[in-house]
């Protein structure tokens, strides 16, 4: 039983000396609340599930540079009482650049905080006839805007002393998308801004 | 390239993955417009927004939205001159008792039904220009126009439904004439005209309306000063009788109303210029009736004359208007249904009847034609050369050629004019439900819906050549616009109008429009601030 104990110390590496900032990439999920009246049309709820990469470049023994790319897909099917209905569906895509420092507590566990400045692209769509890629009954209107997110977390690394070293991350805070406006024939359709909870879990290497 | 490097580029592979659209269930909404309610005018046509309110220009260079303000149309149509689009509008404002319950209300389904304010206003309309805008009260639903678009009366008719919300004191006594020419409240002039107005007509001329109420008929004057209530006929003078009218036509010089009634054989003629009334016996309770213009209105021979049908007569009576003296002409089988196209008049039937009969005003001959199968709907090509019919399936067990016939819906073509014959009739795919012409020097294109089709049948009446023209959703409705094309309205929830150029085969399609209403909901009208 001491050996096992001894092997899963070893292969997480608890006990080894603490370890810098390193290189990351990593592929996470999460989902973020998007509670404003305008995101009905997409959802029942407001959650938006997000899905993306992060990397991370160090530049001091405990903070690194990062860059993340997400993109989220909702949308939901309307009933109008007619043969088809139509469809609405809302990407968002949002580029994060910032900075995340960690604390100096072990090998292998790393607590974090992190903020960013973000930049956020919408796509909406609706369509009463989705299996066509266009057409005239389609609605597409895109807009960008800017937000920030901070957020704290921790990670767990594997295989201590690898140049190469798997890692899970959890992470949660609060992120905000400053308003802005669909526009269709020139009119604004949908306004869309928030500020609200934001969770992301991914697993990457860290080099 | 290496490890790392593919690492690095893995971000570029993120890109919005964009070729499906999520199919959760969401949620139930109205029609977002409907597509069978549509009023053409110039090079576009009209279309009502539902959830929204908004009325929506579509021409073949796209959609527009009117400016309305915080209006919502209720409904719309097009003065008889085709260059004016009236529409009433509602105003809701939301007016809590503690004006703090108003703040964040934005569309009038965020506001309490209990603290709605409504008010209407008529609006005319050209292109996209909101031109005049005339209080009206709310609960009036009904309006005619006069031939130049100057003179509108409105009024509450009973028999469409009704909406009292918000209408106060409602008055079934009076109609509202409104001068188009006018802005505000100046404009609309209350006038005392019967119990429970049924129909109104104008003169040519525009100097007189004629509400035709329960057991009444009321003359405007509208020349002078403000439309004042002139001579009030009273179609039956036992108050235990009931004259319901069923129909009402002017004579082209304005001077007689032409009235028939339910149940009753007597035609009622009413003199306006200088009151009196006279009853004209006929062969039986009308079923239609339709009026014969005079081609020479200028001098002073009177050549227009009414045609009228009955359900349980085979027989048409010609009404001579210069004396009112009646013709009577046997025909085989009852017509329910008057076409009049310059001086021949097509009479026909809905009732599972397969007869149709011209009569030329001009030479008094009845011709008659017969049907394959029984018309559903029939129109008169311009020009008055050609009467075309939709025919449906008779339901019979024929064999050959009839059989073929009865089993199936068809486009049956009658030669009416000069070359009198049969044009022929064709098998249709589905159901005819519309159609429409186009004439130009060289053709004459008929395009005809059928149900369940998404193509139009295009046939050129002078040459009998045909082609389909192929569309991206079923149609509902079609239309001729002045420059020649047509419009076709499809069963689209977000919108779908297809222009048809049938000399090039070109279409255009707009789509889309529908759902600015339904993001937008409806706006809240500012309590303070007129329309």
């Amino acid at each position: 039983m001491s050996r096992r104990i001894a092997l899963v110390m070893m292969l997480v590496g608890l006990g080894q000396p603490a370890m810098a900032a390193k290189n990351e990439l990593s592929l996470e999920g999460g989902t973020n609340r998007i509670a404003d009246p305008d995101f009905r049309t997409f959802a029942r709820g407001a959650a938006m599930p997000t899905w993306g990469i992060r990397g991370g470049y160090a530049v001091h023994d405990r903070v690194a540079l990062f860059g993340s790319l997400h993109t989220g897909q909702r949308g939901q099917q309307v009933s109008d009482g007619t043969a088809n209905g139509f469809r609405t569906a809302y990407n968002a895509t949002t580029l994060t650049l910032g900075a995340k420092a960690d604390a100096d507590l072990g090998e292998t566990f790393a607590p974090y905080v992190s903020a960013g400045l973000l930049l956020h692209h919408g796509l909406v769509r609706l369509d009463d006839d989705p299996n066509r890629r266009n057409n005239p009954g389609q609605i597409l209107s895109s807009s960008a805007s800017f937000g920030a997110t901070a957020l704290a977390g921790f990670e767990i690394r594997f295989l201590p002393g690898e140049d190469i070293q798997p890692a899970l991350h959890v992470e949660g805070g609060l992120q905000g998308v400053l308003p802005h406006s669909y526009l269709f024939n020139g009119e604004s359709m949908l306004n869309m801004g928030y500020l609200g909870p934001v969770i992301h879990a991914g697993a990457g290497i860290r080099f | 390239m290496n490890l790392r490097t593919l690492l690095w580029l893995a971000p570029l592979a993120l890109g919005a993955c964009w070729g499906s659209m999520p199919a959760n269930w969401g949620p139930n909404a109205d029609p977002l417009w409907d597509p069978a309610t549509v009023v053409a005018m110039g090079d576009a046509i009209y279309v009502k927004l539902n959830a929204g309110g908004q009325l929506a220009r579509i021409s073949r260079d796209g959609a527009e939205i009117l400016d309305l303000g915080a209006g919502s149309v209720d409904r719309f149509q097009a003065s008889p001159d085709g260059e004016t689009l009236v529409a009433f509008v509602r105003y809701t404002s939301c007016e809590p008792p503690d004006p703090r319950d108003a703040r964040g209300v934005r569309t009038v389904e965020d506001c309490d039904p209990r603290f709605r304010k409504l008010r209407t206003e008529v609006a005319t309309i050209t292109g996209t220009t909101v031109e005049r805008q005339i209080p009206v009260k709310s609960h009036y639903n009904a309006a005619t126009f006069s031939d130049d678009g100057r003179w509108a009366v409105t009024w509450l008719d009973a028999s469409q439904g009704i909406d009292l919300t918000g209408s106060g004191v409602v008055d079934f006594n009076s109609v509202l004439v409104l001068d188009l020419g006018q802005e505000g409240e100046d404009a609309a002039t209350s006038v005392s005209a019967g119990f429970s107005a049924e129909n109104v007509l104008f003169t040519k001329d525009g100097t007189r309306a004629i509400v035709l109420s329960k057991d009444s008929v009321t003359v405007l004057n509208l020349e002078g000063a403000e439309p004042t209530r002139g001579t009030t006929f009273r179609l039956t003078l036992d108050a235990d009788q009931s004259v319901v009218p069923v129909g009402i036509e002017l004579t082209e010089d304005g001077r007689f109303a032409l009235i028939t009634a339910r149940g009753q054989d007597d035609l009622y003629a009413l003199r306006l210029d200088n009151p009196s009334l006279n009853l004209i016996t006929l062969s039986g309770p009308p079923a239609a009736q339709g009026i014969v213009s005079d081609p020479t209105p200028e001098d002073d021979e009177v050549d227009d004359l009414s045609i009228i049908t009955f359900r349980d007569s085979a027989s048409v009576n010609v009404v001579d208007h210069s004396d009112f003296g009646i013709s009577v002409f046997d025909l085989d089988e009852p017509m329910n249904r008057i076409l009049v196209e310059g001086r021949e008049a097509v009479l026909w039937s809905d009732e599972a009847l397969k007869d149709v009969y011209t009569f030329n005003a001009d030479t008094n001959e009845v011709v008659e034609y017969r049907l394959e199968n029984p018309a559903v709907q029939m129109q008169i090509a311009p020009g008055g050369d050609f009467a075309v019919a939709l025919t449906r399936p008779e339901g019979g067990f024929g064999a050959g050629t009839e059989g073929l016939y009865d089993a199936n819906p068809g486009l049956e073509v009658l030669e009416i004019g000069a070359g009198r014959g049969r044009g022929g009739a064709k098998l249709l795919e589905g159901q005819g439900v519309g159609m429409a012409f186009s004439p130009s020097d060289t053709r004459l294109d008929l395009l005809v819906l059928q149900l369940g089709q998404t193509y139009v049948y295009q046939l050129d009446l002078l040459t009998n050549r045909e082609s389909r023209v192929e569309l991206t959703a079923a149609p509902i409705r079609i239309g001729a616009l002045p420059d020649g094309g047509f419009w076709i309205t499809h069963d689209a929830s977000m919108g779908l109008v297809s222009f048809y150029d049938p000399v090039d085969g070109t279409v255009v399609e707009t789509g889309g429009f529908a759902a600015a209403g339904w993001l937008e909901g409806t706006p809240i009208a500012d309590p303070q601030e007129a329309p």
